[in-house]
């Protein structure tokens, strides 16, 4: 992609200024879902929705039928890391250690919709059991968390774990872009 | 920032087999990483000519949205603040979208596909 204004040239999956005036330059990504519309809305009732004509039919629930295709990827310690949607599938929790980054990832068949979230919140680093298909429980203190990262029982409830950027991508995508990422699985 | 994103009119040479890349991105530089990965072989080239950066798209919400956006459809979601923002996929893709120049709770933002 390319800024109006100084004509830069930007890579869009790194948020890297590759050529230009702010060739160097990092936009920060933020955290994002890729979701069915249904679950989003029940999630934020009060949402508002890009309103223009369809380009593609393509990107339903049905999307995802090969899910060894796609992968989270994120920013860990030293490098970058990414998850099969294979592996998220197997389990609706996974506690990551990225070289020193704890991130846990929750997946939800339903909605098609991988999340992360820090572990670490404030100098506790919490590791996380699923509890039914839409709640976890971490096994520090016992409390329940809903799958938006918020405690709703327990020691903790009212506390809201951090979101970890974390971007869905075809696999070859990711690893083209970053080809030293390293794979995680649940071994 | 005073800057805004448009559509690129140039590729990767190494461009990759992927539509399929969502990120929404802040339109805020910051520093870059060490652990950026090297892309000295960025060599692009110019394969369309410029399109129209799109900064006025319109926008619905929830509650009045009848046959627009399906409930299987997949949507890409952002928070800002105390807003909910939602990005059907299907309204994403081709040469002449994937990009978004959006505003969010004041925040200027860009969703990419």
């Amino acid at each position: 992609m390319m800024d109006t204004e100084s004509k830069s040239l930007w890579s869009h999956l790194l948020g890297l200024g590759m050529e230009g005036k702010h060739k160097g330059v990092r936009l920060k990504t933020l955290p994002s879902d890729m979701l069915t519309w249904s679950a989003w809305k029940s999630e934020f009732p009060d949402t508002t929705v890009l309103n223009m004509s369809r380009t593609n039919r393509n990107y339903t629930d049905e999307f995802y039928k090969t899910p060894e295709r796609f992968v989270v990827g994120f920013l860990g310690g030293h490098g970058m890391y990414h998850v099969s949607f294979a592996t998220l599938r197997k389990t609706s929790v996974m506690n990551l250690d990225a070289r020193g980054v704890a991130v846990v990832a929750t997946f939800d068949s339903d909605s098609t919709s991988a999340r992360l979230f820090k572990r670490k919140l404030a100098d506790r680093v919490l590791t996380f059991e699923s509890v039914g298909k839409q709640q976890f429980k971490d096994k520090q203190t016992g409390s329940t968390w809903d799958r938006s990262g918020k405690a709703v029982d327990g020691e903790m409830k009212g506390q809201t774990l951090v979101p970890h950027v974390g971007i869905i991508s075809f696999r070859k995508a990711w690893m083209t872009f970053h080809p030293r990422s390293k794979e995680l699985t649940l071994d | 920032m005073d800057w805004l994103p448009c559509m690129g009119m140039v590729r990767p040479m190494t461009r990759p087999a992927c539509s399929f890349l969502a990120v929404i991105l802040a339109l805020v530089p910051a520093v870059v990483p060490s652990c950026a990965d090297d892309r000295s072989d960025f060599n692009p080239r110019r394969l369309m000519r410029p399109v129209r950066a799109i900064v006025d798209a319109p926008f619905l919400a929830a509650s009045a949205v009848t046959d627009e956006v399906n409930d299987n459809e997949l949507v890409m979601g952002v928070v800002v603040g105390d807003q909910a923002r939602a990005y059907p996929v299907n309204m994403l893709t081709g040469p002449r979208r994937e990009i978004i120049n959006d505003t969010v709770a004041k925040a200027p933002i860009a969703a990419t596909w």
